[in-house]
């Protein structure tokens, strides 16, 4: 699920930075910093949509180096269990397979997918339907329910299911 | 007193047969103990929750010494029956004396019992003290829908367990060797109980799934961990260790409300499990290291997978893992993968079968409780009072009455004298009865008990805001002297007067050591109180003095004790 939310940092500028385009150097750090990275408690931050306030910065002893407690708006993606996604397998294997969603990664094991699916391994490894109508395998775009989360501290990690009522491929057969 | 019994008796089947399914196969030892053959001590569990049918209140040690067994298994046993809910402990500091007394109310139930077993008893222990736990109204209803307690309960179950590897649902996987052969203690129980038998595979089953539960447990920690219970209390051991004259006991006793709720849950975990894993659904899969015996569950996916084949990877051993719901149901089958997993479907409805019909015994008794008012011991300190009280007057169908509304069941002390004393002795009280019985000679009533309960608070307060109180204590002090003027006027008897007086002296004699740390207060006293007559300021005094002894009084009992 994505939110809009505030959230703050302390940004520690150079001093080389100092002059009349420090805010934008700031901002430019920032959005280097923060997009990408995963917090346990907010998810994904996607995207910096704003800046917020720069507080006052407090020159560091000895280093120079200036700290501004930023305060910025964006976007995050957090993973809920049941949470219906979408997402691309990225890897099949005997034990199931892994797909992303954006940013997170998702495991749905073997006996999480339609009884009716088999294995085949091969060149590319794939599960597929005994009458051969669907198949998936790596690239393939899938519909899964969220069962399962770990989110640790810089990491969520996701187990989902496809053994559920309009959960599956997507684009029907390929 | 029938009915008493009766109202018990189906409780005390719940737990006999909840015992046999259940904890027919705990063993408990100390960590660093090795699992030989000899220290196996699997269906002791069994026996002492037996043990506890038959009591309410226990102390401890004698458990330990009617069940001929070593104080210390026992206790580890009932702590683990506390954590699993079972059983409430009390533990409590004693006085030699108490530990005297107990002793003698130890012989008078010991008569009781033999005369009667199977029927609730009523103990006058004072030590260490276990009981089943019945009821514990505070608690939720159903256990369902309070996850905290599901939470704390799933955590209970213990980690060495997670070997269990079934073959069948009825045999236990030979490759289990390290454990000791199955060498189970028939419970020396009296009444022998014909649903054991049919239990076990259940109870395997229950076995097989209880590492299961435990570390789904685990990885969903972060996602109910504003759930998550806090610690188990702390016993009372720690102190007894402050308490160098005390000794502090612990008091176990079967809480059979909690049991039926107990009971409950684990059956229903046990169906939903299966029945979880017969929809496939929401399960999140587990894996097993055949080599280290270490599991991971999906979630740990990521790290498991490997780049050269297509299995998961122990981290430690690099074995290949295997999915532990294909042990628990397939593994005959071997790791077939097409027909597996329909085979293992099969499996499971079987073995959801089995469990229903095996453990229907079980269920048929939960329903029959369900309804029933559940007995309750109490706590032990309430329980003691009232038992204390049953002696003390000697008038049984009086205190049966209130027993059984209470949904007791028990049989009357046989003996009736001994215990009386018995009431005085939980803490505050104990004080209490000294410094009353020192003027007991004297008039006693004549200061109200309301005067006591003001002194407690007047030192709380104290520490508090002074202005208030001085106003307060400046007033108490004219309303007791308008009320000893009115008293001599009225009564106009000296006696009575100087009983008071005399009594009062003694008290600040007796205290006025220790009141002599707190020299301002008292001249705050004086000058709210300029034109008291010496005992009305004696008296004020004296509440004030007892309500600060009252933080010493361990120490005080002790020395009247010993002295």
């Amino acid at each position: 699920m994505f939110f809009h939310m505030v959230l703050e940092r302390n940004m520690q500028l150079h001093p080389r930075h100092f002059g009349r385009d420090l805010r934008e150097k700031l901002v430019a750090k920032l959005m280097k910093d923060v997009e990408g990275t995963c917090s346990g408690r907010h998810g994904f931050v996607v995207g910096i949509t704003g800046i917020e306030s720069v507080g006052k910065g407090l020159i560091r002893d000895g280093t120079g180096f200036v700290t501004f407690p930023v305060k910025y708006q964006c976007v995050v993606f957090r993973p809920f269990k049941g949470e219906i996604l979408e997402a691309v397998v990225t890897m099949v294997n005997k034990m199931g397979f892994f797909a992303e969603a954006g940013p997170v990664q998702i495991f749905v094991s073997n006996h999480l997918i339609p009884d009716d699916m088999e294995f085949q391994s091969g060149d590319m490894p794939n599960y597929t339907t005994s009458d051969r109508s669907v198949k998936i395998e790596k690239e393939s775009e899938v519909r899964l329910k969220i069962i399962g989360t770990r989110v640790d501290a810089t990491e969520i990690f996701c187990i989902g299911t496809i053994k559920d009522d309009f959960l599956g491929v997507l684009g029907g057969d390929q | 007193m029938n009915s008493n019994g009766m109202s018990v008796e189906p409780f005390n089947r719940l737990v006999k047969l909840a015992a046999r399914a259940f904890y027919d196969d705990i063993s408990t030892k100390g960590e660093n103990q090795p699992k030989t053959g000899r220290s196996d001590n699997r269906g002791i569990a069994v026996v002492i929750l037996d043990a506890l049918t038959r009591r309410q209140w226990v102390r401890e040690e004698d458990l330990a010494k009617d069940l001929k067994l070593h104080s210390k298994q026992l206790r580890r046993t009932l702590r683990f029956f506390e954590e699993e809910k079972l059983v409430t402990r009390d533990h409590r500091k004693e006085t030699a004396k108490g530990a005297k007394i107990y002793s003698a109310a130890v012989a008078a139930t010991a008569d009781g019992q033999h005369g009667r077993e199977g029927e609730e008893k009523i103990k006058l222990h004072t030590h260490s003290y276990c009981c089943l736990d019945y009821a514990q109204p505070n608690k939720a209803q159903h256990p369902d829908s309070n996850p905290s307690y599901k939470h704390n309960h799933a955590a209970v179950n213990p980690t060495p367990k997670a070997t269990t590897t079934l073959s069948t649902t009825t045999t236990r996987n030979p490759s289990n060797t390290a454990a000791p052969p199955r060498k189970r203690q028939t419970p020396s129980h009296p009444d022998s109980d014909p649903d054991e038998q049919p239990m076990k595979a259940s109870r395997e089953l229950h076995e097989a799934l209880r590492p299961k539960t435990e570390s789904t447990q685990e990885k969903n920690q972060w996602e109910t961990s504003k759930l998550q219970t806090s610690p188990p209390p702390p016993t009372g051991n720690d102190l007894a260790v402050k308490q160098n004259r005390l000794h502090s006991r612990v008091k176990p006793a079967v809480d059979r409300g909690e049991i039926y709720d107990v009971v409950r849950y684990r059956l229903h975990r046990m169906r939903k499990k299966l029945k979880d894993e017969l929809e496939n659904k929401n399960t999140v899969q587990e894996y097993i290291c055949p080599n280290c015996t270490k599991r991971y569950t999906a979630l740990d996916a990521l790290r498991l997978v490997s780049t050269e084949d297509e299995y998961f990877h122990c981290e430690s051993c690099n074995g290949e893992l295997v999915a532990e719901s294909d042990k628990l149901a397939a593994q005959e089958m071997g790791d077939g993968d097409d027909n597996a997993r329909r085979r293992r479907r099969e499996k499971l409805k079987d073995m959801l079968q089995k469990l229903e019909e095996q453990l229907k015994p079980l269920m048929d008794q939960l329903s029959r409780v369900k309804d029933l008012p559940v007995p309750e011991f109490g706590n032990l300190h309430a329980w003691e009072l009232r038992a204390a009280v049953r002696t003390g007057n000697g008038d049984f169908n009086a205190n049966d009455a209130s027993r059984s509304a209470q949904g007791f069941g028990g049989t009357p002390m046989p003996c009736v004298g001994e215990t009386k004393v018995e009431v005085a002795f939980p803490g505050v009280d104990e004080r209490g009865e000294d410094t009353k019985s020192e003027n007991s000679n004297s008039a006693m009533k004549v200061l109200p008990p309301w005067m006591i309960k003001q002194g407690m608070n007047l030192t709380k307060e104290q520490r508090g805001e002074d202005e208030y109180v001085k106003a307060y204590y400046a007033a108490i002090l004219q309303m007791q002297q308008k009320e000893a003027a009115k008293r001599e006027h009225e009564l106009s008897n000296t006696d009575i007067s100087n009983g008071v007086y005399a009594k009062s002296d003694r008290q600040v004699g007796s205290k006025s050591k220790r009141d002599d740390n707190e020299g301002d207060e008292d001249i705050e006293w004086e000058e709210a109180a300029p034109t008291g007559n010496a005992g009305e300021s004696y008296k004020v005094n004296d509440l004030n003095v007892e309500a600060d002894a009252s933080g010493d009084e361990d120490e005080d009992d002790i020395d009247w004790e010993e002295g």
